[in-house]
């Protein structure tokens, strides 16, 4: 049963009423502004007309070199230039509210997430939709320390693994692909630091192939990993996720997005180290991030971004055979959702269609 | 608002020992029945301002699930056996939990306010310490417990008992300072020590003091165990409700709440019916 607008129109109604959106509700009057109005068939945006007004992004993760692409199309301008006033990117990951659930309850406009937790959200009845993906292979992996190995999810059975709240539906995809019983796994509950790993805390953490063996490696901390898409989960992932209602009603505003987003990542791949100093000196400043590591991190991700079906038909496209592996992953994972339930792949193509040059 | 009813009754304007106990004999039912009244009472408010907080805030549905949602799915939905069978199983481990941080930290609480009615010194100079662990987050302070006790039961007894701790010894303190001062002075008169006095006047005295400090710590003792299972051990109500979070399933969410809020509602009123009880037969009530 999807449901309706009505509740989501009556909170702001009920904010506008009661006149305390500037108050005790922050997150409405979020909504509000990230709500916006119908655009379909207005004309694209008039560059810094920002006639799209601010929306907020949700991004899968602290603010790392994971969202450069971001980053680049923020400060050089590119979702200004396509229309909107500005793009908030909220920092998530661990223990906060997920993408779906904030894409649900209005808090965010779009979010980045991967499809082995957006479609589980599918099946109870979020209406979303998967409209591109960034990376177009997914990089979660189990890293252990090279001392005491996990070499496949078998050599989990009986150790102690750190996953984090949000990734619930990444790990549970992981263990039915490889049909592995929960109970026989330790699973512990782990933030953002994969030290977890170097103190003996942990023998297992789940985390990007980018990332966290790339942290631990610059600290003199060898690694070994297993990745999920060499053990049935070939998923794309960071995959860019909005409500079946945005499709409907913003379209235009969606692609003009969408436009931004390739165009940042476009740079983020050509210049990571320029990419990088976005992350490590502006947008993740608090997270105290590591220039060498983070930079040899972008350059890893680029082997992600990057295919050789992106370089025919464009970044954030996914062709009809990635879409059919990940449908048949999905159900393997115990999500068994249709091409037409989880993408909508129609505004990306429109995009690249309206403007080749972007290919390049 | 509970620990003003308790400890005042036992004022100095009210001697403990000669209460006149009008209702004490075949009290102990109708005492049960007024104890168990408000659990009725308390659990019809959480389901209206349940259902109003949805209505008001216009959660959507998919997340935001109503009581008749956690019943279907609880109770008469065709899986609810499975989905009663992880939210139960849960729940004992979380009362496990629950358990262990609240008897430790009553007991650390007794022993404290003990120790320290009976040394002005000790009081002095460990109170600031006390208030201390009550002011830093816990949330802070439980990477460091982790760190310390390990994803272990005794990281959950330390978490829960310092949820527990400080409220119950502040009430103790008070409850077993309160107790007649003609009465240890009688003890005193005797030759009594310091030590016959507590025992034989402020701890009876502080029973009062004591079943409040209990109640109070049954709500506390539930919120250290979620905290105590989200961030160390991983299993349990507390990581149930983060896990279902993070895998979209709200049913299973909502429904672990609104369990283990009944459950915090009927521990607390069964405190009350102990209490009532016990200081009925010590002419206390």
């Amino acid at each position: 049963m999807p449901p309706t607008a009505g509740p989501l129109l009556g909170r702001r109604s009920f904010l506008r009423w009661s006149g305390m959106a500037a108050g005790a509700l922050g997150g409405g009057a979020l909504l509000a502004a990230c709500g916006g109005g119908s655009d379909s068939g207005a004309a694209p945006a008039a560059p810094g007309s920002n006639q799209y007004g601010r929306v907020a992004l949700q991004l899968s993760w602290i603010k790392n070199t994971e969202f450069n692409g971001e980053y680049m199309a923020d400060s050089k301008g590119y979702y200004r230039e396509a229309g909107f006033e500005g793009v908030d990117l909220l920092a998530g990951g661990s223990a906060s509210t997920g993408v779906e659930t904030n894409l649900v309850s209005g808090k965010c406009w779009a979010g980045l997430s991967a499809p082995v937790i957006t479609a589980p959200a599918i099946l109870q009845g979020a209406p979303l939709k998967i409209v591109g993906a960034t990376y177009q292979k997914n990089p979660f992996c189990i890293v252990s320390a090279a001392t005491k190995p996990i070499a496949t999810p078998q050599d989990m059975v009986g150790k102690k693994i750190g996953v984090q709240d949000s990734n619930d539906q990444v790990w549970n995809g992981l263990l039915k692909a490889n049909s592995i019983d929960p109970a026989s796994i330790n699973r512990v509950p782990v933030q953002f630091d994969p030290s977890v790993l170097t103190t003996g805390e942990v023998d297992g953490y789940l985390g990007y192939i980018t990332n966290e063996p790339n942290t631990l490696k610059v600290k003199g901390f060898a690694t070994q990993s297993f990745l999920f898409a060499d053990h049935g989960l070939p998923l794309v992932a960071e995959t860019v996720t909005v409500l079946q209602e945005t499709i409907d009603n913003e379209r235009e505003k969606l692609k003009a997005f969408l436009r931004a987003e390739i165009r940042g990542w476009k740079d983020a791949v050509a210049d990571p180290g320029a990419a990088t100093r976005l992350a490590v000196g502006n947008y993740g400043k608090d997270q105290n991030l590591d220039y060498a590591e983070q930079l040899l991190e972008a350059t890893d991700q680029n082997g992600l971004v990057v295919s050789d079906e992106t370089r025919t038909n464009g970044l954030f496209t996914i062709s009809d055979r990635p879409v059919e592996e990940n449908l048949q992953a999905l159900r393997l994972a115990g999500s068994a959702v249709s091409k037409e339930q989880l993408f909508d792949l129609s505004l990306i193509s429109e995009v690249y269609a309206a403007d080749p040059s972007l290919k390049s | 608002m509970t620990l003003v009813e308790s400890p005042a009754a036992t004022g100095p304007a009210a001697p403990p020992a000669v209460g006149p106990a009008p209702g004490r004999g075949g009290g102990a039912l109708r005492l049960l029945g007024r104890r168990l009244l408000p659990v009725g009472a308390s659990i019809v408010a959480v389901l209206v301002l349940w259902t109003a907080f949805l209505q008001v805030f216009g959660i959507r549905r998919v997340i935001g699930k109503t009581p008749l949602d956690v019943w279907g799915w609880l109770v008469t939905a065709p899986q609810a056996v499975a989905n009663r069978g992880v939210v139960f199983g849960n729940l004992g481990i979380t009362l496990r939990d629950a358990g262990i941080g609240y008897v430790a930290g009553l007991v650390a609480a007794l022993a404290v306010a003990m120790v320290f009615v009976l040394s002005r010194s000790v009081e002095q100079a460990l109170m600031p310490v006390a208030t201390l662990l009550r002011s830093v987050p816990l949330v802070a302070m439980t990477p460091i417990i982790v760190l310390a006790f390990g994803r272990t039961l005794g990281a959950v007894a330390v978490i829960g008992a310092i949820v527990v701790f400080f409220p119950a010894l502040v009430t103790l303190v008070y409850g077993l300072r309160s107790a007649s001062v003609q009465a240890q002075e009688l003890v005193a008169v005797y030759g009594g020590t310091r030590w016959t006095r507590l025992r034989l006047v402020m701890l009876p005295s502080a029973a009062p003091a004591f079943f409040a400090a209990a109640r109070l710590g049954v709500p506390g003792a539930l919120v250290g165990s979620l905290m105590a299972e989200w961030l160390a051990t991983g299993e349990g109500i507390g990581a149930a409700l983060l896990k279902a979070m993070g895998g979209f399933r709200y049913l299973e969410m909502w429904s672990s709440v609104a369990v283990v809020t009944a459950v915090s509602i009927l521990a607390y009123a069964l405190v009350g019916v102990v209490e009532s009880v016990v200081l009925a037969r010590m002419g206390l009530d």
